[in-house]
């Protein structure tokens, strides 16, 4: 293999691991009739781990863990939306995107696509849009190594 | 040919208008002292320029003309005596509308210039010569209109500046709007230039189109693998009760190793600490779900647990304390 580096404590990845690895024990433990770990939970666990080893510095985290604790506080209900939530949402529509049309050098279509893929995408500027991106498919990247590391080590290991 | 007729009258309108405007001057003579030492930092100044405000104009030298300035034979010819300066909510100086054209410090010039004792003395001698190249070399570049510039690095100094100078290209307009614009276009392809870095294979597109699907497309692999890894791990997860503690010992070695491509497991990462931190934290993980429990059995989710041990900030900072050290 290659040669040997000592990992550093700090890393993305390291933190990512420790809370990724806390939270699939929590899984199992809290393993009742109903909340057998399906792959939904997974995902969401890995994304929510995620986003909490980058902590809210970044706006697509913040929009991560802000979906996820919505979906928590109403997972079953289709309550009508309370007043805050409604005025949010307009005005997000309107005030929160200028560029959203008028897109910079004409790539209108593929701007729209790429805030719908990155969390939290749909009201920023092009420009960090673009920087929230770059360290999304880092931190997307860093995720699906360890999580197929892990999947290596379980399924490679079956008696431990 | 109007280059030229311009270049001459300009130059002698830059006399006057340097003895005109004081302050300016002094502000100037510090600009070429650091554009001397510019060339160099170009690079850097120009990401510097990135981080400016939209707000602010900016100035721009070209950058072929930096590069191609013989070498420390002459002086660089960047001495622009006569720039185009955008008064920042005063109004725009009378050579808004025409063709900025750069300008040698002439000797009649020279007397404001006193600060560059550097400039005066090669300046004069290599006078008429070094004209006529850099005009020639200005239609050259020009010409072709390539398209790139750097800041110099008085964008160091642009705060304190009054007023900004601004190089525009032949035939662009330098109000402070389109200013504006293209800064932040620049910014943008920047930004695009990291993207292309990070997505494999997207060095060799050109075009904002087609990279952007690239980056579009890779995005959404990336999400689907993460969704079939976790299909994956979810199938294999039952393999996991067994002796998850020391599973989880074990692991951090074996996950590391396979991570990281062999490890020593660091005295970084004291064991016993991280053993004991194992014992203290199924408590404090478990109260807040069990406190939840008995109100609400429906909310009970272990990312539920997992949130509200993050959301509490005060716990949720130790906990990453005793994890990092």
């Amino acid at each position: 293999m290659t040669a040997q580096q000592s990992p550093n404590p700090s890393s993305l990845r390291t933190r990512f691991t420790y809370r990724f690895l806390r939270a699939l024990k929590e899984l199992n433990k809290h393993r009742s009739a109903t909340s057998w770990p399906s792959y939904r939970r997974v995902k969401v666990a890995a994304d929510a781990s995620m986003a909490a080893a980058v902590k809210s510095r970044r706006a697509w985290t913040r929009a991560v863990l802000r979906k996820i604790r919505r979906g928590h506080r109403s997972p079953r209900w289709n309550r009508p939306l309370a007043t805050r939530e409604l005025r949010r949402k307009i005005r997000r529509n309107h005030g929160g995107n200028p560029r959203k049309i008028r897109g910079s050098h004409g790539d209108f279509g593929q701007t729209n696509e790429l805030r719908k893929l990155v969390p939290g995408g749909e009201s920023m500027e092009i420009s960090s849009l673009l920087g929230e991106t770059a360290h999304y498919i880092k931190c997307l990247s860093t995720q699906v190594q360890v999580m197929r590391d892990l999947v290596d080590l379980y399924s490679s290991t079956p008696t431990s | 040919m109007e280059l030229g007729k311009c270049a001459e009258a300009r130059s002698a309108d830059c006399g006057e208008k340097a003895e005109e405007i004081g302050a300016g001057h002094f502000q100037l003579g510090e600009e070429i002292r650091t554009l001397v030492s510019a060339p160099p930092d170009s690079g850097s100044s120009f990401t510097a320029l990135l981080e400016l405000p939209a707000t602010q104009a900016v100035k721009l030298l070209h950058s072929p003309e930096l590069e191609e300035t013989p070498p420390a034979a002459e002086l660089p010819p960047v001495f622009p005596a006569c720039k185009l300066s955008v008064f920042l909510g005063a109004g725009n100086s009378p050579e808004t509308g025409s063709i900025p054209v750069k300008q040698e410090p002439t000797d009649s010039d020279s007397p404001p210039d006193n600060s560059l004792p550097l400039a005066a003395d090669p300046m004069a001698v290599n006078g008429d010569r070094k004209l006529t190249k850099r005009k020639e070399r200005e239609k050259k570049v020009k010409g072709p209109a390539k398209k790139s510039k750097t800041a110099s690095a008085c964008e160091t100094d642009g705060e304190k500046l009054p007023y900004v100078h601004v190089r525009a290209r032949r035939g662009q307009a330098t109000d402070s709007h389109s200013l504006a614009e293209r800064a932040r276009r620049e910014k943008i392809n920047a930004r695009m230039k990291l993207l292309q870095e990070l997505v494999p294979g997207c060095n060799k597109i050109s075009g904002t189109a087609m990279v952007l699907d690239e980056i579009i497309n890779h995005v959404q692999s990336l999400q689907r693998q993460v969704e079939f890894l976790s299909m994956r791990l979810a199938a294999v997860n039952p393999r996991i009760d067994i002796n998850l503690d020391s599973l989880l010992a074990a692991e951090n070695g074996s996950l590391l190793d396979s991570n990281f491509s062999g490890i020593i497991m660091p005295s970084m990462w004291p064991e016993g600490q991280f053993n004991i931190n194992r014992q203290q934290y199924p408590q404090v993980w478990h109260q807040p779900v069990w406190g939840r429990e008995e109100g609400n059995p429906n909310f009970i989710t272990p990312e539920n647990s997992l949130l509200s041990y993050d959301s509490s900030a005060n716990s949720g900072k130790s906990y990453f304390l005793i994890l990092v050290n």
